[in-house]
């Protein structure tokens, strides 16, 4: 029974020009992003500077380069922050101001007069920076922002604890979301690979990956962008073909439960929303399997699948999941507006940390070939991540359920109303 | 076997739509008469789970209405606007709907043309709902509240937007599905219930004016309908006086039915009443008490 519903949701799901419109995005954006190329090259010494750019978690490092940049923002007073995902320009006022001069008088072991002097300075050399600029002619907004070293280091004895509880107090003042909440400034600062570090991410993606692995999981990166967003238009097109049918109530009086219909239907949106995604995958694997074998080596033939599975599965069947919940609710195209807002949200949390540093950000980002030994060390964060999304999900779908079960028996939606014209 | 219905109230906010209802509904045909407004959808509704009582109790077969899931296993229904997917064709719209209603692959393969045929839409089987007329999708309905096979049948209008002859058609079908189950019926056309239901109710304002038999309906009425001719310049004087139910009129004079609990002044001929008169009688009595 569940199954032949199951069957005839897909059936209705590809009836829909919305799914089609998806899978046209989804093929576009794979064959602009992604492209063709599947070679790997072994990297040859000397061209230093051209091996592209690793993490580093030297605690000594990430100190240094942490406690530089808290530097310039202290002294110009501005400091960026993602709170809900969103970049917010953040200023502080005399006693937070001070507070984190006490902060960076700790770090530095420098008086906060000194600190003090660090912002005049830096409001001097702008303007004459940009004196300069303009007697160059340059307009002011094209001109780079200085670069001022203020000569500012650690002071002695500063644990990398104690560096972190400091950052989380900055972070606090800051109002959350900055660039030295504790997990980012631990996550490593990104620090130019050498050519030893080079030819090693060469063969860990030989060995540990099996060459598809460190592919796969670009693909992933970028079609999870995709997976977090587009889903919702299919979504919300089923949905709201029930209240246009105007068959809703003879749906409502069979005996089939609500979970049942509900489920089911869930289960097929997201099959149907998975289906080109391993379609993509497959093709993916068969480029790779082929460029490999070109070059003489080995793949994983699983490699995109088992990635899609753990990694782009859960994205879709949450946005699947809210896309059911927030049209069951809203009778309306609100879920794509809900989802649309979400997204973007998550794009610009995950910005500015592209490789790895997952946390629960709905979008994590592994914007890298390579750097296996990163995303290693990370995979347990991605594992739980993605579960939590999961289940997530499931809630979603559970609440979804109630909602339609409620408007079933006859029970109306308020918020529906609010809504309404959109 | 039987719906019973005891004290059923129902408000959609504050206001009342069905008042303190008492109803038994036994095997066959029962018509539901009422005004537009007058509760019909919403006791239907409330019958077949899919709105919630504000109180009283509602049980079918014995199962009150609360336990959702086996009420609807029992229940066939045709709502007031049935239509569905406009993009699925009248047979994969019965499969839907019959998977929705746990029917076996086997079981749907063997009701749904049949069903088809007995609404005569077998040779619109492939045509597409959106491409249905009005008439087209309400046989639909019909052939829909039929496919699993269910106890109780409740059909909200289901001659509306049906031409004549498949309104005879429908109403045949109707009796024949009546033999051992229970149909609640709702209509504007009283000739649908002159026809074919030994049940009548009449609902007005959320309240059941009348219940009985269609005799006794009739004996409502007995004795007070008359016919006459009278001159074309008459009438508006007359409907005046009197709930005129029906006016046929020819050249200068015209021929009227209405309803009079005394003989009237001018020459008429008393005839005997039928369901419509009965029903124009209640309604004309009903307004004269307030
Ligand atoms: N969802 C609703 N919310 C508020 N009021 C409603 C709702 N549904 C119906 N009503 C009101 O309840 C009353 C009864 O409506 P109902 O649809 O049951 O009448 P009906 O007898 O079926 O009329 P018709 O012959 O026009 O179909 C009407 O006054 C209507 O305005
Ligand atoms: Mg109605």
């Amino acid at each position: 029974m569940f199954g032949t519903l199951f069957l005839k949701e897909c059936k209705q799901t590809v009836k829909s020009l919305a799914y089609w419109a998806y899978v046209a995005c989804l093929a576009l954006f794979f064959v602009s992003q992604i492209g063709e190329d599947w070679n790997l090259t072994e990297p040859q010494p000397g061209r230093e500077g051209q091996y592209g750019y690793t993490y580093s978690t030297d605690e000594t490092l990430i100190m240094e380069k942490t406690l530089r940049r808290l530097t310039e923002d202290y002294a110009q007073n501005s400091y960026a922050a993602y709170p809900l995902g969103f970049y917010k320009r953040v200023i502080l006022g005399t006693e937070e101001k001070e507070k984190m001069g006490d902060i960076l008088a700790e770090l530095t072991g420098k008086s906060k007069e000194e600190l003090e002097k660090l912002g005049y300075d830096y409001i001097n050399e702008e303007s004459s920076f940009y004196e300069e600029a303009q007697k160059d002619g340059i307009e002011m907004e094209m001109a780079a922002p200085p670069q001022i070293d203020f000569g500012v280091s650690l002071a002695e004895g500063v644990s990398f604890e104690r560096f972190l509880e400091l950052m989380e107090e900055a972070d606090d003042l800051i109002g959350g979301g900055s660039m030295y909440t504790p997990a980012r400034v631990e996550h490593g600062v990104e620090v130019p690979q050498t050519y030893e570090g080079a030819l090693e991410e060469y063969h860990d993606i030989i060995e540990k990956d099996r060459y598809s692995g460190a592919f796969a999981r670009l693909f992933c990166d970028y079609m999870g962008l995709m997976a977090a967003i587009l889903p919702v238009f299919p979504v919300v097109a089923r949905t709201l073909q029930d209240k246009r049918s105007k068959g809703l109530a003879a749906m409502y009086s069979k005996k089939m439960s609500s979970a049942g219909i509900l489920f089911v239907r869930y289960l097929a949106l997201l099959a149907m929303t998975m289906l080109p995604l391993i379609f993509l995958a497959v093709f993916s694997q068969f480029q790779c399997d082929v460029a490999a074998k070109a070059a003489g080596l080995s793949t994983d033939s699983f490699a995109f699948l088992k990635y899609v599975g753990g990694w782009i599965f859960p994205a879709a069947a949450f946005t699947v999941a809210v896309g059911i919940f927030v049209s069951e609710l809203t009778g309306s195209v609100a879920a794509i507006l809900a989802q649309g807002i979400f997204w973007f949200a998550s794009v610009f949390q995950s910005i500015d940390t592209l490789v790895g540093n997952f946390g629960l950000k709905f979008i994590p980002r592994f914007n890298a070939l390579g750097n296996t030994g990163i995303f290693e060390r990370e995979l347990p964060g991605l594992i739980a991540n993605r579960l939590f999304y999961s289940i997530l999900s499931l809630a979603f779908v559970a609440a979804a359920v109630f909602i339609y079960d409620w408007k079933r028996k006859g029970g109306g939606i308020r918020i529906g109303n609010l809504f309404k014209n959109l | 076997m039987e719906i019973k219905i005891e004290h059923l109230d129902k408000f959609y906010g504050k206001k009342q739509v069905l008042k303190d209802l008492n109803l038994t509904i036994g095997e066959g045909m029962y018509g539901l008469l009422g005004t537009n407004g007058a509760g019909k959808t919403t006791l239907m509704k409330v019958i077949t789970t899919l709105t919630k009582k504000s109180s009283g109790e509602v049980s079918i077969c014995g199962i009150p209405v609360g336990r959702a899931k086996e009420v609807r296993s029992m229940v066939g229904y045709l709502p007031q606007d049935f239509s569905m997917y406009g993009g699925m064709s009248a047979c994969e719209a019965m499969d839907y709907l019959g998977v929705l209603s746990g029917l076996t692959k086997v079981q749907r393969k063997e009701r749904i043309m049949p069903l088809l045929s007995r609404v005569n839409l077998q040779e619109d089987a492939k045509t597409k709902v959106r491409a249905m007329s009005g008439g087209m999708r309400r046989r639909l309905g019909i052939a829909q509240a039929l496919l699993h096979d269910p106890k109780v049948l409740i059909v909200d209008e289901p001659t509306a937007g049906l031409d004549p002859e498949e309104r005879v058609r429908f109403r045949n079908l109707l009796c024949e599905v009546a033999q051992s189950r229970i149909v609640l019926l709702s209509t504007h056309i009283v000739g649908d219930v002159e026809a074919t239901c030994e049940h009548i109710g009449v609902l007005d304002k959320g309240e059941l004016l009348f219940n009985g038999t269609v005799e006794e309906f009739l004996a409502l009425a007995e004795g007070q309908v008359y016919r006459a001719e009278i001159s074309r310049l008459e009438l508006t004087k007359v409907q005046e006086m009197y709930p005129v139910t029906s006016i046929l009129t020819t050249g200068g004079t015209a021929s009227i039915r209405f309803i009079s609990e005394k003989p009237p002044a001018f020459l008429a001929e008393k005839c005997s009443a039928g369901v419509e008169d009965a029903y124009l009688y209640l309604m004309h009595a009903k307004r004269r008490e307030f």
